[in-house]
This record gives structure tokens, C-alpha cells and sequence, in this order.
């Protein structure tokens, strides 16, 4: 269960657990929570998009999509089958550093569900056939067209990484990929991204819930403890980019209103400045008091403002976007925006401000742990981004300490009105309509 | 040797070996047994644990009001949820969406405070308050960390008793609803079901006309009509409350009683709700949404009211269509033939009736075959599931109440819910009995719902793509509309 230690602020929330080390390098943390009747099952694999070779933009993702297409041992759709069979569920996900995998259930599905991901770390890549791989990227557009191209606004995301990224960049293209990049994924691209990066030493597994300790550290350690370790291909370490590759980039879209986006460099996850930007964005466009909602759309010039802080691990995005009210233009908006940040870079934030914003930030760390899933993977995420999964002390902390002249700071330092990137999204022009008889 | 196999091998031996003397036996030699992979044999799961979920303490406050609350220690936080019964039922004809301006401006100003200085308190205390809508109720949500209750409470009650309704607001909040619904209008979901529920219901059905509004209807609200509505809404007569989180009853309830304990009971709305439509055979409804590379699919079915007696069985038959991955509708459209991103089969349901529901996005290029699979995979439900998926949609039903308990936020909703539709405190632990009580046999009647001439089919795709397949592929009754 969550833990907290209350003080005279606030609570300090912290996750329980006990880590170790497999001798083939699997990181093990197993965390105990007898509240309901559920367990979890969360393996982090320390491969993203940003991995991917030249020309196989999309295939960490297109990947995570075979990995539930079955082994010799467990064919077929046995994985969901099984899981589904007994009350359980799985899902996964896919982003720049990193892709995860979790499973859902009652605790009577654990050693099933531990067997079924060493079954698949152990051998997916060789029960790979063709079909397996036409049917996923089938799968796999079809989820580009839906979360991108048919969205409205969808495929700004998409441009963004070249908006902001230089070529051969490991963030030049988006976790999605290209039609033409999973068109040309084969069969021999899946087995070798297998072999090279879906190794215990690449991957930690975090075990929740109401189980018991010892009965799953026998479990994790006959089910993974023979699978080899591998050495892990070179991986890109780009220099630090702080400019923004294109100044401007225009959209067309089947919407309404346009949208204005500006995008910035920004401090890399967990890094020195993140949570002051996350802070930052939060003042900007976070609930129906920040600033820029009253200055936009309580003023009536915008109907919806957006800011987020993205951070990863080679660094991270800031970014602003406005969609106006009839009748107003994006360089209105363009100029309210760059006024706002101006005056934030000037003067820090008001206390009173500050409290909103460190009360906020808190009751939503409170709120995002709930969930036996959502403490899982905060787990994983800290031991794979700050080696500690004990991080979420420090973690609350950075957000507790930052002070009001510090989101000045990283105002003045990242987002200076000449650093951004542009990308404007226009209403597609109507086309006359077809009159039928 | 094993001595058995020894006697077993000098049996079988030639004759002239039984008398054979037998070589002095050799010394024992250590070989390793044979390594055993672990992995050969995937483990079964034992049997489940069975769960009984906790039961809410129950109390009234002075007026009648029912107040539910389940105590939860274990974070410092709250959810507390103010429900009426009466939602967008109560929108005047050619006014559709007062009740979602309505709840919008409750929370843009009240008691004291204009509406900056009232989203300014709620922010800096670290508290939300939500507001939800639908046709047969109404609710707003106050959550924050418990040492903001007792402001908390102020806050919430000034929304409800006292909110300022200001025309300002007003005009504010119908612009970014208008604004807001133009955007969901780009999207081929939403523009097919909306379609959908209007075609299915009757545009001026409460259950047909779009709670959220239409462009013409929210043009029309003004201030006067959101007071009327909040007037005739927000009365204790059937307001029910429900809290979870980091407090006791005893803590609680005193303070509910000195916010809401007076708040008048006022008389009841008796809003009748006319049947369901019968459909029979209808055409194949389709909206134009040139160049989409997605066709949005919903399909509307005869339902069941909440509360229904085939409620459970209808419920685990629909899962086992397509309610997880493995369901019959995923394992064939997404899986199998990579038709889509996903599709799924539910239930939608009203205090008066209700439909079972197909959604999805198909591949443009495909929605004519995509819809001949759908529709066999309808047919082949209407004969009932097997154990297997019985077994496997009581699996996922279970999980689903597990999680909804997960959060503070999603326990008070699930007694919100279970207040509105007048069910008892165990409602949860009765519903999960009935799910574990469902036998194969109990499927199969509820399934005929599934009946494709009493269905109204909605697709929205581009036109000049996808008409010609579809009339080629036999779907020739086909009726062009444009989304309410």
C-alpha cells in the first residue's frame, strides 16, 4: 500500500519495495499491496523509438505489437487468451526511451503471468514468421490513422520531431513512424531488434499486489534466471540540441479553427529544470486559473490553451497550443503567448500562485498512484531513468523546493521568443460538393 | 537400471540370455539428470480468491438526503459526489444542451465569489470540482486532499445552492461549448454515435437528443433558461451524496448537515420517458466524411434499462463479443483480418431503457467487408457463448469492479452510481454474485437482442470510397444524412 508520512505541509507519499539483481541482470522489484485482491506485472525493456535503425521509423512500437503474437510454448493468441481466461488483462506501451508491458489480475494468475513474460523474453523472436509481421502492421497503421491522421490536429505530434530534431537524431522521427518505414520492416529486422535489446540485462520487472514475496522471488528466478544476458548494441548519445531545426511549419487539416503551436527545447526528464518547467506549465495553462487561459480564452480570444513540459531522456519539449475563437487570429494569440512568457521570465509568480501550483502537483502524484498499475510503473520508470527506484521521494521534493524565481530561470533560459518552433495547422480549403441526381 | 526394467528386459530377452551370467555390476557413474527447462510447462492457475467488496456506511441527512461514505485511510485525499436526478431530461425542446451549459457555469462563480476569484480558491486549496451530465442526471465531484474538506465543502455547496449563473459566464461558457463541439464534430466517432443515438431513439427522445447539445440548441441558451434549469435540477428531492476517501462518518457528516441538511426538498419532477422506437430493417445510415482514412462505425441494438433482470448474462455475453482482446469481434476484425485498431461491443444504459451498442473505425478501404464480418459475427452471438467465454467475461466483469475500487475517485463513483439508479449499498458485492451465479444457458436468451432488423447501422467514411463496395458487396439500402 501507499505510504505516507505526513508532515506539517504535506504528505509525503512513498512506494514500499524490495529490489535485487538476477546474476543475467534482470532487475527484480517486488512490491507489496494486499488492498484488493490484484496483482501486477510490469516489464520495462529499455528500447524506444529512439533505437530504431535508419529507415525503420516506427518498429520499437510495431514490435511492442508482436510480442503478444506467441511463442512455440504458448502460440497463437495465447497470451491474452490464457490471461483472459483466468480474469486477468495486458496491455503495453511505446514512447522515445523505452517500451512497456503489463499484466492484470487476481493473484492466482502470477506465476502464469511470470511464466508467460519469460516465455516471451526467452523466445518470441524465434517463433516469428511473416504473417505475424503483415498482420501487426496492418494493425499498426490502422492505429496511425486513427490517432493521427483522422484526428484533428494528429499530426502535429509527427511533425514535431523534425521540427525540433536535426537528421540522425535519435528524436527526428515519431514513435509511430512512417508508412513507408513499417511497410519495409521484415521479418529479419524483428528477430535482430529481438536478439539485440529484448535481454534480461536490458529489462526490469516490477512485481505488485497481493501476493507473497517468496513465492514470487522462486518464480521470477526459475522462469528468469536461465535466460542469457546479453551485450547490449551502442546506443546514440547525441550532443545536446538547443535550437530548434525549422522556425515555421504550416498544416493543412479537416478542422474547424486553426491551432497555433510553439515548441521549445527543454530540460531532459527528471533532470535539473524539469519539474521548474513542469511547474511553469502548469501557471501557464493548467485549470481555469492560469494565465494564459484568463489572458486567452477567459478573454474569449481562444477556446482551448494547452501547455506541457515532455521531458526524455536526451531532453525535452515544452510546448504551447492555442486553438482561436472565430474571428481571431493566430498572431493575436502568437503575441499574448510570447507577452505571458516574457513577463514570467521578469517576475517570478505570486505566493499565492506557487501554493496553487505546489497543492495542485501534489494531490495529483496523490491521485496518479492510486492505481496498483500506475505504482508499478512509476517504479520502473524511476529505476530507469534515475537508477533508484526510491525515487518518488525526491521526486515530490524537486516540485516542493522549487521556488518562484526558478520558473523565472528556466523562462529566461529555454524559452526565449527566438528558440521556438512554429507549427501552424489550417482549416483544408472546402471543396465543392458533389451534387448527386 | 530400474530393477523392473531389468526383469522386464531378461524376460524379453533371447533364450539363451536368461542363463547368461550376468557381468559384475559397474561402478555407479554421476551423469547430470537431463536439464529440466522451466519454461517447458506454463503453470495453471490455481482457483480465484474469492472477493467480496467492502460496503459503504450509509447515513441521511436531515432532509432526507442519503449520504453514502466508504472510509479509505491510506491517502489523504477525498472524493465527494452531490448527484441529482435530473439531467438534460429537463432541456427545453429546441434548447438542447442547457443542461451542460448549466453545469458548466455552476462552477464559474458562486456564493461570494465572481468567477475568477472562485477558480482561484479551488486551485490554490489543491481541490477540483467536477461537474457531469446526462440525460437522466446531473452531479458535480469535489476532490482534494482531506485537510481541505471543511473549504472544500463551502466551495462545492456555494455551486450548488448558490451559484452566481452570471450572463457573462454564460456567454463565456456557451462560446467554448459551441467551440468545443465543433471540434468533436471532426471526429468520425462522435459524429457516429451522436448520429446514431437520434436515429435510433428519435431526435426529440431524451435519450436521442446529445445531453452535451447542439449548435442550434446552445445558440439559444441564454442565462434566464440555465436558472430555470438549475432551479428545477438541484433540489434534495432525490440529491444523493456520496464521499470516499481519508474521512470518517463521524467527521463527515456534521459538516454535510450544515451545508446541505436545510436544502430544501422541493417537489418532485415526474419526466416521463416515451419507449424505445421498434426499427425493422432499415438502411445502412451514412454520413460523408470526405477523405477520411477511417470509416467510424456504431451500431445501435434494442438494450436493457439499468437494473434489468437479464442485466448480467446480457452483460458477459456482450464481453464475449467484444468486450476484450480475445473477444469474438477483436480476434476477427483486428486481429485476424486487420480490419481495425480495435473494436468493441457494450451496453448503454438509462433508468428507462437502453441499447447494446457496436463501435469501432475501420480501414476506409475496407468498410464494406468489414461490415459483412460484423454482421456475421451478430448473427453467430444470437446463438448463445461457450463456457470458456462465459468464463472468461465473468473474469473480466470481476476485474472491472477491482478496479473501479482502485481510486478514491472511482469508489464514489461506483456508490454515486449505485445511488442514482436506487440500488442497495451491496449493490457492488450483489452484482458480482450475479456475475459468478450466470450459466451458459442464461446467455442465450439475452443474445437474441443482437438482432440485425432491429438495428441502426451508422457509418461514417468517405462517401466516393466506400459506397460503391458497399453496394457492391450487397448493401444497396443505403440513406445519406447529416449529423444532428
Amino acid at each position: 500500500m501507499l505510504a505516507l508520512v505526513l508532515t506539517a505541509a504535506a504528505a509525503e507519499p512513498s512506494l514500499p519495495f524490495v529490489r535485487y539483481e538476477l546474476p543475467n541482470g534482470l532487475q527484480v522489484i517486488l512490491m507489496e499491496d494486499h488492498h484488493l485482491p490484484q496483482v501486477v506485472v510490469d516489464t520495462w525493456y529499455r528500447v524506444g523509438s529512439k533505437d530504431e535503425a535508419p529507415g525503420r521509423s516506427g518498429f520499437a512500437h510495431l514490435f511492442e505489437h508482436l510480442m503478444f503474437m506467441g511463442t512455440d510454448r504458448l502460440p497463437g493468441s495465447g497470451f491474452d487468451r490464457v490471461m483472459e481466461a483466468h480474469g486477468g488483462f495486458n496491455n503495453a506501451w511505446t514512447m522515445e526511451d523505452a517500451t512497456n508491458y503489463y499484466d492484470v489480475g487476481p493473484p492466482n494468475l502470477l506465476e502464469t503471468f511470470l511464466w508467460m513474460e519469460a516465455d516471451r523474453m526467452q523466445a518470441l523472436g524465434q517463433a516469428m514468421t511473416q504473417d505475424k509481421l503483415d498482420l501487426q502492421r496492418d494493425v499498426v497503421r490502422n492505429e496511425r490513422r486513427q490517432s493521427n491522421e483522422d484526428r484533428p490536429y494528429g499530426m502535429v505530434e509527427i511533425e514535431l520531431c523534425t521540427a525540433l530534431f536535426p537528421d540522425g537524431h535519435p528524436y527526428a522521427h515519431s514513435v509511430i513512424g512512417s508508412h513507408e518505414d513499417l511497410q519495409a520492416a521484415s521479418v529479419d529486422d524483428v528477430k535482430g531488434f529481438f536478439a539485440n535489446w529484448y535481454v534480461p540485462n536490458n529489462a526490469s520487472l516490477v512485481v505488485a499486489g497481493d501476493f507473497n514475496p517468496d513465492e514470487a522471488k522462486r518464480w521470477v528466478e526459475a522462469y528468469f534466471g536461465g535466460l542469457p544476458r546479453r551485450e547490449l548494441p551502442a546506443r546514440l548519445e547525441p550532443a545536446p540540441v538547443l535550437a530548434a531545426q525549422k522556425a515555421s511549419v504550416t498544416l493543412t487539416d479537416q478542422v474547424d479553427a486553426p491551432q497555433l503551436n510553439l515548441f521549445w527545447h527543454s530540460p531532459a526528464k527528471y533532470q535539473a529544470g524539469d519539474a521548474e518547467m513542469q511547474l511553469v506549465a502548469d501557471l501557464l495553462g493548467s485549470g481555469e486559473n492560469a494565465r494564459l487561459y484568463r489572458r486567452l480564452v477567459d478573454a474569449g480570444l481562444a477556446q482551448e490553451v494547452d501547455v506541457f513540459q515532455y521531458g526524455l531522456h536526451h531532453g525535452g519539449i515544452f510546448g504551447v497550443t492555442v486553438i482561436p475563437m472565430e474571428g481571431v487570429t493566430l498572431a493575436q494569440l502568437d503575441v499574448i503567448v510570447l507577452e505571458e512568457l516574457a513577463r514570467l521570465a521578469n517576475a517570478p509568480p505570486t505566493a499565492a500562485e506557487m501554493e496553487g501550483l505546489r497543492n495542485q502537483h501534489a494531490i495529483a502524484t496523490f491521485r496518479d498512484l492510486e492505481p496498483l498499475q500506475n505504482r508499478a510503473e512509476a517504479l520502473n520508470r524511476y529505476w530507469a531513468y534515475t537508477g533508484s527506484p526510491a525515487w518518488l521521494g525526491k521526486d515530490v521534493a524537486r516540485f516542493a523546493d522549487a521556488s518562484a524565481p526558478s520558473l523565472s530561470a528556466v523562462v529566461a533560459q529555454w524559452l526565449p521568443a527566438d528558440k521556438a518552433s512554429r507549427i501552424v495547422v489550417n482549416p483544408q480549403p472546402p471543396v465543392a460538393a458533389e451534387v448527386k441526381p | 537400471m530400474n530393477p523392473l526394467l531389468l526383469a522386464l528386459a531378461l524376460l524379453l530377452a533371447p533364450a539363451h540370455a536368461r542363463s547368461m551370467k550376468l557381468p559384475p555390476k559397474p561402478p555407479p557413474v554421476e551423469v547430470a539428470p537431463p536439464p529440466v527447462d522451466p519454461l517447458a510447462t506454463m503453470p495453471t492457475p490455481g482457483p480465484a480468491v474469492p472477493f467480496v467488496p467492502p460496503v459503504p456506511e450509509t447515513a441521511a441527512l436531515q432532509n432526507g438526503v442519503p449520504v453514502w461514505i466508504a472510509p479509505s485511510p491510506a491517502l489523504p485525499i477525498f472524493t465527494l459526489i452531490v448527484s441529482t436526478p435530473r439531467g438534460s431530461q429537463l432541456d427545453a425542446k429546441g434548447k438542447e444542451g442547457t443542461a451542460a451549459l448549466a453545469i458548466d457555469v455552476m462552477r464559474r462563480g458562486a456564493g461570494t465569489r465572481d468567477g475568477a476569484a472562485f477558480a482561484a480558491e479551488v486551485e490554490r486549496r489543491g481541490l477540483s470540482i467536477d461537474g457531469g451530465v446526462g440525460p437522466g442526471g446531473a452531479s458535480l465531484a469535489l476532490s482534494g486532499p482531506t485537510s481541505q474538506l471543511n473549504a472544500g465543502l463551502d466551495l462545492l455547496a456555494d455551486c450548488v445552492l448558490r451559484p452566481r449563473l452570471d450572463g457573462k459566464e454564460v456567454k463565456l461558457a456557451r462560446e467554448l461549448l459551441l467551440a468545443g463541439l465543433q471540434q468533436d464534430l471532426s471526429e468520425p466517432s462522435f459524429v457516429a454515435a451522436r448520429t446514431a443515438a437520434s436515429l435510433y431513439w428519435g431526435p426529440t427522445h431524451p435519450y436521442g437528443r446529445p445531453a452535451g447539445g447542439t449548435e442550434a440548441g446552445l445558440g439559444r441558451v441564454g442565462a434566464v433558461d440555465i436558472r430555470k434549469w438549475h432551479a428545477a435540477a438541484w433540489k434534495a428531492t432525490g440529491a444523493s451524496i456520496a464521499v470516499a476517501g481519508a474521512v470518517t462518518r463521524e467527521q463527515v457528516l456534521p459538516l454535510l448537515e450544515a451545508r446541505f441538511g436545510s436544502w430544501a426538498r422541493g417537489k418532485d419532477i415526474d419526466i416521463p420517458v416515451p419507449a424505445a422506437p421498434v426499427h425493422a430493417t432499415e438502411p445502412v445510415y451514412v454520413v460523408d466524411a470526405p477523405d477520411s482514412a477511417q470509416t467510424g462505425f456504431f451500431v445501435a441494438f434494442p438494450g436493457l434499462a439499468r437494473g434489468a433482470a437479464a442485466e448480467a448474462p446480457t452483460r458477459l455475453g456482450t464481453i464475449a463479443l467484444g468486450g476484450t482482446f480475445t473477444s469474438r469481434l477483436n480476434a476477427l476484425l483486428r486481429e485476424e483480418k486487420g480490419y481495425t485498431y480495435g473494436v468493441r461491443a457494450e451496453m448503454d444504459q438509462e433508468r428507462a431503457g437502453g441499447t447494446l451498442v457496436v463501435r469501432t473505425r475501420i480501414r476506409a478501404d475496407v468498410t464494406a467487408e468489414a461490415l459483412t464480418e460484423l454482421n456475421g459475427q451478430l448473427d453467430k452471438i444470437r446463438a448463445g457463448i461457450d463456457a470458456a467465454e462465459l468464463a472468461k467475461a465473468q473474469g473480466a466483469a470481476r476485474q472491472d469492479v477491482v478496479e473501479a475500487l482502485e481510486s478514491q475517485a472511482g469508489v464514489a463513483g461506483t456508490l454515486a452510481d449505485a445511488l442514482a439508479f436506487g440500488r442497495a449499498p451491496d449493490a457492488v458485492a450483489m452484482e458480482l454474485a450475479r456475475y459468478a451465479g450466470v450459466v451458459v444457458e442464461d446467455v442465450t436468451a439475452p443474445m437474441a437482442l443482437w438482432d440485425r432488423t432491429h438495428a441502426v447501422y451508422v457509418l461514417v467514411g468517405d462517401r466516393k470510397l466506400i459506397e460503391p463496395k458497399l453496394r457492391e458487396q450487397g448493401f444497396t439500402e443505403l440513406s445519406f444524412v447529416v449529423p444532428p
